[in-house]
């Protein structure tokens, strides 16, 4: 509500303007304000910005409103590729393609994939990729706890064979209930190609670990690979959301072999290259921790009082943005610390998402569906 | 003496406010309450929107849930009674409309503060005897019987209302625009229903050694819900079912002897809210019990200056538990008093409340101050009313400080993804209103009523992290808003009436307006007929709502035509016939973002005897 007064008053300024620069017998036309905040389904999940041709497009994934909205960070217009109840869209990526961008969104509800011009004013499903999504690997562990469900990250990444799509499978099978903890079997790890605006499936891994809740690739990666956050296992406990088993990080390279894997008694939920560093975000104590290459823990940032939660983790110029869903960002979370708090109220909206471009940090807001532009300066200050 | 009164006409039914009024009371108020009759009609909360200020948060579909708000304040906020009875659900203080047995009759409706922090509505019987049975689209079949008794002594009224239907239902989901329609079907939406009411009541002379009469009254009712649960438009939960069991057993004894009342009332009040899916994932069962006395007498009353008084002292307690074997209780003190006075056309109300609440949580889980909470209530109201051959009209001014303790599953809710919050504080409202109405001839008629409230910690459900939703007192918040009646017959067989609102609101801690509150609603009919034969079309509106506190994720604004017709078929027997939603608009959803159903039929037949 706020937001709106504020683009109205700054349209009428504009107006206001634009009368007395006429009684000077000089006419410029208003430059159009970019709209602050900026309305998506029930919420959402994910954001990704995408450049068509001369527009911006945020592709955000509405995971309530089963829906993808796709809206022009200029002017505010919105589209939206509309799919089926339940799906859940969860996490969006996009890839180059030899007929422009296509975005690929992870369906939760759905255990599928779907593929689409993110660019289209008028968008529709090219593909939907789903539980027939070969497992390269089998173990002896029981067949349905193999079965990939419930996709949550995915990401684009590069190798020797060109653009890799990597899908995180979560396969949960339960949510926590009661006491019990959540079911979930082994998480999965699919690689896709896209080969003529088709998805097709190059190969599977079994992690060794529960919940591959986040995806990092590295372009600079010598091994092409893809590094995996695995927030574990969750129940209610008697003082709230908590863990039931531990947490990971996981590398995998461009074989598919799992080259590195580290136990950390934490819930990895975003994870982020940083300066040559494995980056990672708390789901549960808001810390941000950081590891080298060979995923030895070198700092972790002070936990806060109960729940608190980084879902979101953006490189900003070159300086490292934490988004916790208590509506702030935190720039240089290892060294200046500079604290940015989005919206005013007592009550938060809960950043799920950034994503940045030349001017602007973008944050997604979950419970109010909102996807909110703040200039990047504010974000930065000190620490740019 | 004529009994004045400031009862705002409900459209199309003006006397009835007066009757419950009086009722309830036995004496002359000033009151700002509406009455409804839900005679006759297929869905009886859809009628409460007669009301200049009501609207209705509905599931969608024939027999989900639709919870009533009263000038954009709803839940907890609104109090319900039965025939005098609390009829409350203790645990979670939710009020569906479709869980009371509105086939009573009367529904008096204070959309005002002075009876709760949110309003209040009050279910009455009417003395007939009727059946009305239902069958139509989606499966749906209903059953309504009321049945009246009559004894030198006293009376007797029974309701018996089921329903069931199938419920699934197509609907169109929108885009970023609010166009773009994906055809979708709302399914899990199966619904079963039953509701059971009596209420008995008489009187007789006081046995000796009193003198005197001795008035009773006992009022039972019993609400039964199962069904699916479809969750939101576009996220159905393919198997969660959910069931409630909502009940009270209540009444009053009273001694009348030289003007004086003297009475003894107690209650006992349950519920049980079960969600399931393959097992029950959470259950929420409670109990309260309530025993008061009261005293009330009529001190004064002749041509020129009536003052009636009347006081009550009662105590109460609830108990809630879950399914993991958690206890907590609360207990609370009452004490309640009245005031009325009628002085020739000035009519004056007055009435307090001082309630003391302490809540005990029996969970280990953590500390909880268990501080008692004060809950003090006031209320004026100032009429003067006129009353000449063929017009009348009145004026008043209400003012009325309220306020509510926080329920049992506010506070106490287990952790899981809705928790509980201990250190709630108590919601308090100050409320101003001033109306007036007038009655240009016995055909035409129309009433106004300004209001404008002040709300201290609110009580809304919020993040209070990624992984838990609680409630949380969220500060001040105002509103402010103008419901307008009207109802008028040009011609004999012609009738208008009209129901409309418009409200502003703003929550400080959100820079919004109330949620789920439409800033404007309206209903519209006209009716070509009679009580007994006639055709009618109803346009039901309502302003763009936002769905979440943050003013966001707006449920669009809609316009609904329905069509009723009544047919006699001799002297007892009626065919009827309605279209809800006659030009078929599927892409209307309600507060929370919920689908309503397309075009639905019925066809129904009523007896009365």
């Amino acid at each position: 509500m706020t937001s709106s007064r504020l683009v109205v008053s700054a349209r009428m300024a504009l107006a206001l303007t634009a009368v007395a620069t006429l009684t000077v017998s000089c006419w410029m036309p208003p430059v159009a304000e970019k709209p602050t905040t900026m309305f998506t389904g029930a919420v959402p999940n994910a954001v990704v910005l995408v450049a068509c041709d001369d527009r911006r497009v945020a592709v955000v994934a509405a995971s309530i409103g089963a829906r993808i909205d796709l809206i022009d960070t200029d002017t505010g217009v919105a589209t939206s590729l509309l799919l089926p109840p339940g799906s859940n869209p969860w996490d969006v990526a996009v890839i180059a393609a030899i007929d422009g961008p296509r975005a690929i969104v992870s369906l939760y509800g759905d255990d599928a994939l779907v593929l689409f011009d993110p660019c289209s004013t008028d968008p529709e499903v090219l593909q939907t990729s789903g539980r027939d999504t070969p497992i390269a690997v089998v173990d002896d562990r029981e067949i349905d706890e193999m079965l990939p469900r419930t996709p949550q990250a995915v990401a684009v990444g590069h190798d020797d064979q060109g653009a890799a799509i990597w899908l995180a499978w979560t396969n949960i099978i339960a949510v926590a209930h009661g006491h019990d903890p959540m079911r979930t079997g082994p998480g999965l790890l699919t690689r896709l190609r896209l080969v003529n605006d088709r998805l097709v499936d190059d190969g599977s891994v079994v992690l060794p670990c529960k919940n591959p809740a986040a995806l990092a690739v590295a372009d600079q990666s010598d091994r092409g690979g893809v590094v995996v956050a695995c927030s574990g296992v969750f129940k209610n406990g008697i003082n709230g959301y908590e863990r039931a088993s531990r947490g990971a990080v996981v590398v995998v390279d461009s074989a598919l072999d799992i080259v590195a894997a580290v136990d950390v008694d934490a819930a990895p939920a975003s994870i982020v290259f940083h300066g040559g560093e494995i980056v990672v975000g708390d789901a549960l104590d808001g810390t941000v921790a950081r590891f080298d290459a060979a995923l030895v823990e070198q700092q972790r940032t002070v936990k806060a009082d109960g729940i608190a939660t980084v879902f979101a983790l953006d490189v900003v110029d070159g300086i490292l943005v934490a988004g916790h869903f208590e509506d702030r960002l935190v720039a240089d979370p290892f060294g200046t610390a500079r604290s940015t708090s989005i919206v005013s109220g007592s009550t938060f909206r809960g950043i799920v998402d950034l994503a940045h471009d030349d001017d602007d940090v973008f944050a997604l807001l979950s419970t109010s569906g909102e996807l909110v532009r703040i200039d990047r300066h504010t974000v930065l200050g000190a620490a740019r | 003496m004529p009994v004045l009164t400031l009862s705002l006409a409900v459209v199309g039914a003006p006397t009835v406010a007066e009757t419950m009024v009086r009722e309830r009371r036995d004496v002359v108020v000033v009151d700002a309450v509406s009455g409804v009759d839900v005679d006759g009609v297929v869905d009886p909360a859809g009628a409460l929107l007669a009301v200049p200020g009501v609207s209705l948060a509905r599931d969608g579909g024939p027999l989900t849930s639709a919870r009533p708000l009263l000038r954009g304040l709803g839940g907890a906020r609104v109090v319900v009674d039965v025939a005098g009875v609390p009829f409350v659900d203790p645990a979670a203080g939710i009020v569906d409309a479709a869980l009371l047995p509105l086939g009573l009759g009367r529904v008096g409706v204070d959309v005002g503060a002075q009876a709760g922090v949110g309003g209040a509505l009050s279910l009455n019987a009417v003395d007939d005897t009727q059946l009305q049975l239902v069958a139509g689209d989606l499966g749906t079949l209903l059953l309504r019987g009321r049945a009246s008794l009559h004894h030198d002594a006293g009376r007797a009224v029974v309701l018996v209302d089921a329903g069931t239907t199938r419920g699934d239902f197509a609907f169109l989901s929108t885009d970023a625009n609010g166009a773009h329609g994906l055809a979708l079907v709302r399914a899990n939406n199966d619904q079963r229903r039953l509701k059971l009411a009596a209420i008995v009541d008489g009187t007789g002379p006081a046995p000796p050694p009193m003198g005197g009469q001795l008035q009773t009254k006992i009022v039972g009712v019993l609400s039964l819900h199962e069904g699916g649960v479809p969750g939101f438009a576009t996220a159905p939960f393919a198997d969660l079912r959910a069931s409630t069991v909502q009940a009270v057993v209540g009444g009053e004894v009273a001694h009348v002897e030289h003007g004086l009342r003297l009475r003894v009332f107690g209650d006992v009040g349950g519920s049980d809210r079960r969600t399931s899916r393959a097992g029950d994932i959470d259950v929420l069962a409670a109990l309260s019990r309530r025993l008061g006395v009261g005293a009330g007498s009529t001190v004064w009353r002749d041509e020129r200056l009536q003052i009636v008084v009347d006081a009550a002292v009662s105590g109460a307690d609830s108990t809630i538990a879950d399914v993991v074997t958690r206890t907590d209780r609360g207990a609370m003190a009452s004490i309640t008093t009245d005031l009325d006075l009628g002085i020739g056309h000035l009519v004056v109300a007055t009435g307090g409340s001082f309630r003391v609440v302490n809540d005990d949580d029996n969970n280990a889980r953590s500390a909880v101050d268990n501080d008692a909470t004060l809950l003090p209530g006031a209320r004026l109201r100032v009429g003067f009313a006129h009353r000449a051959t063929d017009a009348s009209g009145a004026i008043f001014v209400g003012v009325a400080h309220n306020s509510r303790a926080p329920t049992l599953d506010e506070r106490f809710a287990p952790r899981g993804f809705v928790g509980g919050e201990p250190t709630l504080r108590a919601e308090r409202i100050t409320d101003l209103e001033i109306g007036g109405r007038v009655e240009v001839t016995s055909t035409v008629g129309a009433s106004v009523v300004g209001f404008a409230s002040h709300l201290d910690d609110g009580i809304v459900y919020v993040n209070k992290s990624a992984f838990e939703v609680a409630p949380t007192n969220t500060g001040p918040a105002r509103r402010l808003g103008v419901d307008v009646g009207a109802h008028a017959m040009p011609v004999s067989f012609v009738r208008i009436d009209i129901a409309a609102s418009a409200l502003s609101s703003h929550v400080e801690a959100t820079s919004a307006p109330l949620p789920t509150a439409p800033p404007v609603a309206l209903r519209t009919a006209l009716r070509l007929g009679d009580d007994q034969g006639h055709i009618e079309a109803v346009v039901v509106g309502r302003g763009a709502a936002p769905s979440t506190i943050f003013g966001t994720l707006p449920s669009a604004a809609y316009a609904l035509l329905g069509l009723h017709v009544r047919l006699p078929v001799g002297e007892r027997l009626a065919v009827t016939a309605s279209i809800e939603n006659a030009l078929d608009v599927r892409t209307a959803s309600d507060a929370h973002l919920l689908p309503l159903p397309g075009r639905l039929t019925f066809i129904g037949l009523e007896v009365r005897p």
